[in-house]
């Protein structure tokens, strides 16, 4: 039953489900990346915070994939801190993907992300950083 | 408890002289307060063992046990502790005999004989400050249970989290035997499962520090102890000093594990598995630890139930039905856009429905909804492929009519007859305030004034695509006024089995008259009412479209104090921007999105008081300065809980210019940003905002 697993598993929204964000989750050997769609605010984030909690966390790290996510404010700022530090805690990394110039990108670099969490422009430097036990960009 | 908390009152007044008693009865009656007489000392401390007093009136010189030696006896009981004494005493009394007064706990002090005026007053404040009091303590109360709440309603959300995130069942039942384990402390835990290749039930997945060993790793429904409680469909609480030597070593309980929880796990009536929760000490779990597991059960058989389902590739469906749906709709700036999809209840198959939405360009987007007849993989293919081709059409410039005669060729031409499918094409043009629609077979959309009325926007009756190449579908052109809502809809959600079609059409328009004016709850709301008490037979799908008031001028917001307001007023921003700031970057016009969205979110997240509380957000321009604007009425708190301490910065960044303006009884956040290209955009953008 395992083969029949998508590559990608819904967690979160999709279409004709009304939810303002979609969560997907995928295996890249031994991390976990997780896609979000849409929009963060205070209406949804608890949601994407519940269903990011409840991941099994054993893997050696997390990528969060914001590429295509159009709006995010300080919820969502908040939440990603959160994650990285109590993430750090048990020495696992998370790295956040996020365009150059895009409006999310922007709102991560004034709150200073980068503190907390390598922010990558796209997934396939985000997987490599991963995969190098993350040191963060310069 | 709750028999003081209901007399919170009550005034005690204590005096030997019942003539004293007397006259202050009479002055405090007008107060409407219960008053309770003492004529010693011993009589006031007796009653106060069983009625809770908001107040106590005491003389001082009293025979036996004096004022004094009483407030004394009063001030060193818990019970009685926080009770405000006034001492009465007579006019001659000395400095001293009142400061003794203080010192054994007044409060307070009048002189006899009083002026009835002024000890009224007295008593009122003090009767009024006691039911602050029991208020603050009811709402404590009522602040424990409601965290005893939520620490419950919490684990039932991580098990049914864990739940939701698996769909290999080996992986879901180690996943939710680990979390049960950890949440209800055992030492020992094991979920059995229904398995195909065996009779009865079998050990799917262990967790805990210590092994609870099964008696050949299974249960058969209806046989020894725990297939007894299988049989039962209930659950129950075990303790291994209650049980003989064969249950206890059938139900893995030894001299190490003395106590079992056992909760069945149930979907549609029937027993999929069996969870085993044990622990080292006697009675460990509790009723309520039964009581929390079988709620939890209940979302654990969904859950299992759903990868059971899963494997067998009924889920595939669905999850190729979304896939064939678009992910995002159009966020146009003329028209908000909602649409949702709901697989049938009862037939694992793919249903046919679909809808999309194209936006043309800055005044128009096309919207369009179908249903091919028939269900599973081929209706499927043929929905996808249908949708691609309309999109194309759309996309191409072509007009409902147009569209729909290509649709049909191509419908013709590659499936050949006897494939049935229904389509409905509309433009909605926000510019000219039209919507024009052609419609294959498919029942029209409805459309909803501002002022609620609903009715059928109907075009000649056309039979579905594929049927007849020379039945050209024609297309009709209907006003519409900002505001107002389109809602197309496929037959799933008019269709109820015994029922004329009529009936069901207009349960659909009172649905959609009465629905919340905003397209998202709107589109649930519609779908709640119209749904049938015993899940679907066909799948349904809606989508509605709401042409924006966008007219030149102030954007003016009254919205519910509710998370959902502040995307709801996000929208209109990004449109009314869009409309009256075309020549914004969109970086500053995300600033300002961000910056609106963190003043609403923390009116949001204060929002106290009356549930229907309010705010609201204003949007105007005046030449080159925009100025956002949003008031609430309540006190300003500083930005916390979910924003970090990140919005209130954030809002500072982002805009030119932020002012508070904090009155008592309301609350105005006032943003400027000037629309100059010199100014716009430099200010902060560098800095980043630390945490404060």
């Amino acid at each position: 039953m395992t083969d029949q697993q998508p590559a990608r598993r819904a967690l979160l929204g999709g279409a004709g489900t009304g939810e303002l964000a979609s969560v997907t989750a995928s295996e890249h050997g031994a991390s976990l990346v997780l896609a979000i769609s849409g929009e963060l605010d205070i209406s949804n984030i608890d949601r994407v915070a519940e269903v990011i909690h409840a991941l099994p966390n054993t893997d050696a790290g997390l990528l969060i994939d914001l590429s295509e996510v159009s709006y995010l404010d300080s919820s969502a700022v908040s939440l990603l801190h959160d994650l990285a530090m109590r993430l750090r805690k048990r020495a696992q990394q998370l790295i956040v993907v996020s365009p150059p110039q895009s409006p999310p990108r922007r709102i991560l670099e004034l709150t200073a992300l980068y503190l907390n969490a390598p922010v990558a422009d796209e997934l396939d430097s985000g997987i490599s950083l991963l995969s190098s036990g993350g040191s963060a960009p310069p | 408890m709750a028999d003081y908390l209901d007399r919170a009152g009550t005034v005690l007044l204590v005096d030997d002289n019942r003539e004293n008693l007397a006259a202050l009865q009479a002055v405090l009656e007008p107060l409407g307060e219960p008053l309770i007489l003492a004529e010693s000392g011993e009589q006031a401390l007796r009653a106060l063992l069983h009625t809770e007093c908001s107040v106590i009136l005491l003389d001082v010189r009293m025979a036996t046990m004096d004022g004094l030696q009483t407030a004394r006896i009063i001030r060193s009981r818990p019970a009685t502790r926080h009770i405000p004494i006034i001492f009465m005493t007579a006019q001659s009394s000395e400095l001293d005999e009142i400061t003794q007064a203080y010192e054994s706990g007044a409060v307070d002090y009048v002189v006899k004989p009083f002026e009835p005026e002024i000890l009224r007053a007295k008593v009122g404040v003090f009767v009024e400050l006691h039911r602050e009091r029991v208020e603050r303590v009811r709402e404590s109360r009522a602040r424990a249970e409601a965290e005893a709440v939520a620490r419950a309603v919490r684990t039932l959300q991580i098990l049914s989290d864990a739940a939701m995130t698996h769909l290999d069942t080996d992986e879901l039942a180690t996943a939710l035997v680990d979390r049960s384990a950890e949440l209800f402390g055992a030492d020992a835990a094991a979920l059995l499962l229904r398995d195909e290749k065996v009779p009865g039930l079998s050990v799917r997945a262990r967790a805990g520090e210590l092994r609870l060993e099964i008696e050949g790793e299974r249960v058969r429904v209806g046989e020894d102890l725990l297939g007894g409680i299988a049989a039962t469909l209930g659950g129950a609480i075990l303790q291994a000093r209650n049980l003989d030597d064969e249950d206890r070593a059938q139900a893995g309980l030894d001299d190490n594990l003395r106590s079992l929880l056992v909760v069945p796990l149930i979907s549609a009536g029937e027993l999929l598995g069996l969870l085993l929760l044990a622990a080292q000490p006697e009675d460990h779990f509790e009723q309520r630890d039964l009581e929390l597991l079988t709620l939890a059960a209940d979302r654990m058989a969904l859950a299992v139930d759903h990868a059971q389902r899963y494997a067998d590739g009924r889920l595939l469906v669905e999850t190729l039905q979304r896939s064939l749906l678009p992910e995002r709709l159009p966020l146009h700036p003329r028209m908000h856009v909602a649409a949702r999809y709901m697989p049938a209840g009862v037939a694992p198959q793919v249903g046919g429905d679909w809808y999309d939405a194209v936006e043309l360009d800055e005044q128009r987007t096309a919207v369009m909804i179908g249903d091919v007849v028939g269900h599973g993989i081929r209706a499927a293919i043929t929905m996808s492929e249908l949708r691609n081709a309309l999109r194309a059409f759309a996309v191409e410039g072509h007009g409902p009519e147009e569209a729909l005669r290509q649709l049909d060729r191509v419908v013709l031409a590659t499936r050949g007859p006897g494939m049935v499918a229904t389509v409905l094409f509309v433009v909605i043009d926000a510019e000219a305030g039209t919507v024009a629609l052609a419609r294959a077979g498919h029942p029209p959309p409805a459309l909803r004034a501002v002022d609620g009325s609903v009715r059928f926007l109907e075009t000649k009756r056309t039979l579905p695509l594929g049927v007849d190449p020379d039945e050209v579908p024609s297309q009709e052109i209907y006003p519409i006024k900002p505001g107002e809502t389109l809602l197309l809809f496929t037959d799933g959600l008019v269709e109820r089995r015994g029922e004329p079609i009529t009936d069901s059409f207009d349960r659909l328009l009172d649905a959609l008259g009465e629905a919340p004016a905003e397209v998202e709850a709107l589109c649930e709301h519609v779908l709640l009412k119209t749904a049938t008490e015993q899940g679907r037979d066909d799948d349904v799908a809606v989508l509605a479209v709401q042409l924006i008031d966008v007219t030149a001028g102030a954007l003016d917001l009254r919205l519910p104090a509710t998370a959902q307001s502040v995307t709801v007023a996000r929208h209109r921003l990004r449109a009314w921007l869009h409309e009256n700031a075309p020549e914004l970057d969109p970086v500053a016009r995300g600033d300002l999105e961000v910056a609106w969205s963190e003043a609403c979110s923390n009116v949001v997240r204060h929002a106290y008081g009356p549930a229907e509380a309010s705010f609201d957000a204003n949007a105007s321009r005046d030449g080159d300065v925009l100025r956002l604007t949003v008031r609430d009425t309540g006190q300003w708190r500083t930005p916390g809980g979910r924003s970090g301490g990140r919005g209130l910065p954030l809002m500072e960044v982002l805009s030119d210019e932020l002012t508070i303006d904090r009155q008592p009884d309301s609350t105005t956040v006032t943003m400027v940003r000037q629309l100059r290209p010199e100014v716009a955009g430099t200010e902060g953008s560098g800095a980043a905002i630390l945490r404060t």
